[in-house]
């Protein structure tokens, strides 16, 4: 996990080649001491372009996460600590959202701007916002009644600063571990928009781009097509065990 | 029931189960064999993409034409593997001294596939449809792209008759060199006027001709069947059934071909081609050179509208680097807008010279020292002439990065694809052409013979009378060594001009199963099932 941070930060510096070097002399060359993953079918280097890709996919996860948790938690901490018609009216929507498979609601949302990374972005955000705005929700319903939230509108808080100062605080923590196991979902879902061609546009080296571009050599060149898949799965592995591993930390009751 | 008793009979029924599905894998043992062997006379053509439209006077792409051909056929066609022109609904014809009267002598005993018979009337009724595009009971908002912008009938043909039931006359206002050819190509192909009658509006879903083969179906991004017709006036076709399947992905068609589950394929990845000549099993055809894939330009864009410019980016993209690459060693660097060895090649035109430096230069004196960026279309489908586009996008704009212009690579739905390059909604995109006939004309007048303006579909944003007035006496020649000498004088023109960049010419491969036979494989790809065994 840190190891995949470190990489996204300092890639640039340390790959070997430009992820758009082309080198048509060397194309589809197997893995050797030159190109450790070999190169694809425009002789540029695999090993350069999956470390390049591994900034576009944290950048994709972080940011489509980050998009998701803002707006899914407000939502959810209105609707739960209003309740009422502000309840029922922002959980329906989310039911509506929630309604439909993320992936073909994403690519229903890609469709309708034209196929671009920054797009994929917004459109994996959305569809993850209803898991965000249920979990607020529901933690917000919980605590509203604690006595510590009675107190301070008791001494005349306002609903904005009891949500602010004293409902979040204490939901912070199983929606952080929601975010984290989040991104490595919107990895996937950001490389299978690229791979369906409505994600990244080519040249980037996106890995699910990767992946597509390279299917057509998956005989004679399998190497362009296994490292940038191998990337996907440690990437979202690393984050889904970060995530069971903060969520442990985090959770009172597993540490008693 | 007591617990313990059930058991027996559940396991009897399972014993009961199992026999008697094994019983009936048994029986369907022979089923299946005996498909096998019946198949033995379907042929299976793995295409890349699906068919836009079945009806042959509305379509423009191969994908369509190649189900057409086999339903539809022209007064006269092309023979096997070359463009000579021999008789196919009219056995004969003659022209008078001046070239504009054309008598076509029609081939007696000839029916549709709806029973209906074919004659002068029926002829004459296609080519009012055509002709009389706004004021004809047949013509329902539809642009006739071949006959308006192809091979301009509309400005050449004066008008048609019919003589008597086997003898169609067509004047022109002019002679004409590329006329008869024009006429093979599959959009002059002969409909049932009693289909056209009955649903002109879709004629895709019940296509009528006199071919050899009978539509039997079509499943949409699929397949189309077809059926051999029986009375086919050239005789029976040997196989008995043709499936037209779309497999869009190359390596999967590929696949499929090897596996024996398609009989032939079209496009195969030039990498697959190696794998293909050292498999026993397979076999390579390689099609007569007669396209040109080339790189576009929108005049309409005040960039684009200064020859340096597009002088400059020719002269940028290292394009021997990249055939030799990507096109499998079945291609060659384009020189001009025509395939070599075509009427009218201009021999003294040189290869575009490779030279970023000069192409830098250029640029700064078009007012672009930093260059610029710009949307760069590339097709969504492979074609003959640009066998990966998008790879050889990605490879042409790393070239032109080096002189400072940078590529916002795009794409979309290859129908869509082409109704906005000819809607000239594009800066930059990449098309090409196979040709239709052999003649000089068939690819230059399409190119740049009409020009309609800004916001008028058309694929051309050239505006260059010269060379429209040059092509027009070209096209309105029947001498020889005229023709040859206007189109080098095009030739010459748009070199300096560079409308759009030749990028290569290719021999396209076409891959098929050992036992298929009688194939021609065509410069037009108008590639004929009729004359196709499948001995397995």
């Amino acid at each position: 996990m840190l190891l995949f941070l470190l990489l996204a930060l300092v890639a640039p510096f340390i790959a070997p080649y430009g992820a758009d070097q082309q080198a048509l002399a060397d194309r589809l060359k197997a893995p050797s001491a030159a190109h450790w993953f070999g190169t694809d079918d425009l002789g540029r280097d695999v090993l350069s372009r999956v470390m390049i890709g591994s900034r576009i996919s944290l950048r994709v996860g972080v940011l489509a996460v980050v998009l998701a948790l803002l707006s899914g938690s407000l939502l959810g901490l209105v609707a739960g600590y209003l309740g009422g018609w502000t309840d029922s009216l922002f959980m329906r929507l989310m039911d509506v959202v929630l309604a439909f498979p993320p992936t073909l609601l994403a690519i229903g949302i890609v469709a309708m701007r034209g196929p671009s990374l920054d797009m994929a972005l917004v459109a994996i955000g959305i569809v993850s916002i209803p898991v965000y705005a249920r979990l607020a929700r529901s933690q917000a319903l919980s605590l509203k009644e604690r006595e510590f939230v009675t107190a301070a509108r008791c001494l005349g808080a306002t609903a904005p600063r009891i949500v602010g100062a004293h409902v979040l605080p204490n939901a912070l923590s199983p929606l952080i571990v929601q975010a984290t196991l989040g991104i490595a979902t919107a990895i996937i879902e950001a490389a299978a928009l690229g791979f369906l061609g409505l994600g990244a546009q080519p040249p980037t080296p996106e890995w699910g781009l990767m992946l597509t571009n390279a299917r057509a050599f998956i005989i004679n060149a399998p190497w362009a097509m296994v490292f940038p898949g191998a990337a996907i799965m440690v990437t979202t592995l690393a984050f889904n065990l970060m995530g069971d591993g903060l969520r442990d930390a985090l959770d009172p009751r597993a540490r008693a | 029931m007591p617990a313990g008793t059930r058991s027996g009979p559940r396991r009897r029924a399972w014993a009961a189960l199992v026999i008697s599905t094994l019983v009936a894998v048994s029986m369907l043992a022979p089923a299946i064999t005996a498909r096998a062997q019946s198949s033995a006379r379907v042929f299976i053509f793995g295409q890349s993409g699906d068919a836009t439209k079945l009806d042959p006077a509305l379509i423009e792409d191969g994908l369509s034409s190649r189900v057409t051909e086999q339903i539809f056929e022209t007064l006269v066609e092309f023979d096997g593997s070359s463009t000579r022109i021999r008789p196919a609904l009219a056995e004969n014809w003659d022209v008078s001294a001046d070239g504009k009267t054309w008598n076509f002598y029609l081939r007696p005993g000839v029916r549709f596939h709806d029973g209906t018979p074919f004659d002068a009337q029926a002829v004459k009724a296609n080519f009012d449809r055509w002709q009389f595009q706004t004021g004809d009971p047949f013509h329902k908002a539809a642009e006739f792209i071949y006959w308006n912008d192809v091979a301009g009938f509309n400005e050449l043909i004066d008008r048609t008759e019919v003589i008597d039931p086997l003898t169609f006359r067509i004047t022109l206002k002019d002679a004409s060199g590329p006329f008869l050819p024009n006429l093979a190509q599959f959009t002059f192909a002969i409909v049932s006027p009693l289909a056209l009658a009955n649903n002109v509006e879709d004629l895709s879903s019940n296509p009528v001709g006199t071919g050899p083969f009978k539509f039997v179906e079509w499943v949409r991004g699929d397949h189309v069947t077809l059926a051999a017709n029986p009375d086919y006036w050239g005789g029976r076709p040997q196989i008995d059934q043709a499936v037209i399947r779309v497999i869009n992905d190359n390596a999967a068609r590929f696949f499929e071909l090897q596996a024996g589950n398609i009989d032939f394929m079209e496009f195969p990845n030039p990498d697959d081609v190696r794998f293909a000549r050292n498999d026993p099993n397979l076999q390579v055809l390689l099609r007569p050179s007669l396209n040109i894939g080339y790189i576009d330009f929108n005049q309409f864009d005040p960039k684009f509208a200064d020859a340096r410019v597009r002088n400059a980016l020719a002269m940028a993209t290292n394009k021997q680097r990249i055939v030799d690459a990507l096109y499998g060693g079945t291609g060659v660097n384009a020189r001009q807008m025509l395939a070599p060895g075509m009427q009218g090649y201009n021999e003294a035109i040189p290869e575009i010279p490779y030279n970023p430096g000069a192409a830098k230069e250029m640029l700064s004196a078009a007012g672009y020292p930093n260059g610029f960026t710009t949307e760069f279309w590339y097709m969504p489908v492979d074609r003959p002439y640009f066998p990966n586009p998008q790879v050889i996008a990605q490879a042409v704009c790393a070239d032109w990065a080096a002189v400072g212009v940078r590529c916002d690579l795009k794409t979309k739905d290859w129908a869509a694809y082409r109704v906005d390059a000819r809607a000239q909604k594009y800066p930059v995109w990449m098309l090409g052409w196979t040709g239709d006939n052999g003649d000089p004309d068939n690819f230059l007048y399409f190119f740049f013979g009409t020009f309609s303006g800004r916001g008028q579909p058309n694929y051309n944003t050239w505006d260059n009378k010269q060379v429209r007035d040059l092509l027009l006496r070209a096209q309105r020649s029947v001498d020889y060594d005229e023709r040859e000498r206007l189109y080098r004088d095009v030739a010459t023109v748009v070199r300096q001009e560079m409308p759009k960049i030749p990028f290569a010419n290719t021999t396209p491969p076409l891959l098929a199963r050992s036992y298929v036979q009688g194939y021609y494989p065509n410069p037009t790809s108008a590639e004929l099932f009729k004359t196709v065994t499948v001995d397995r």
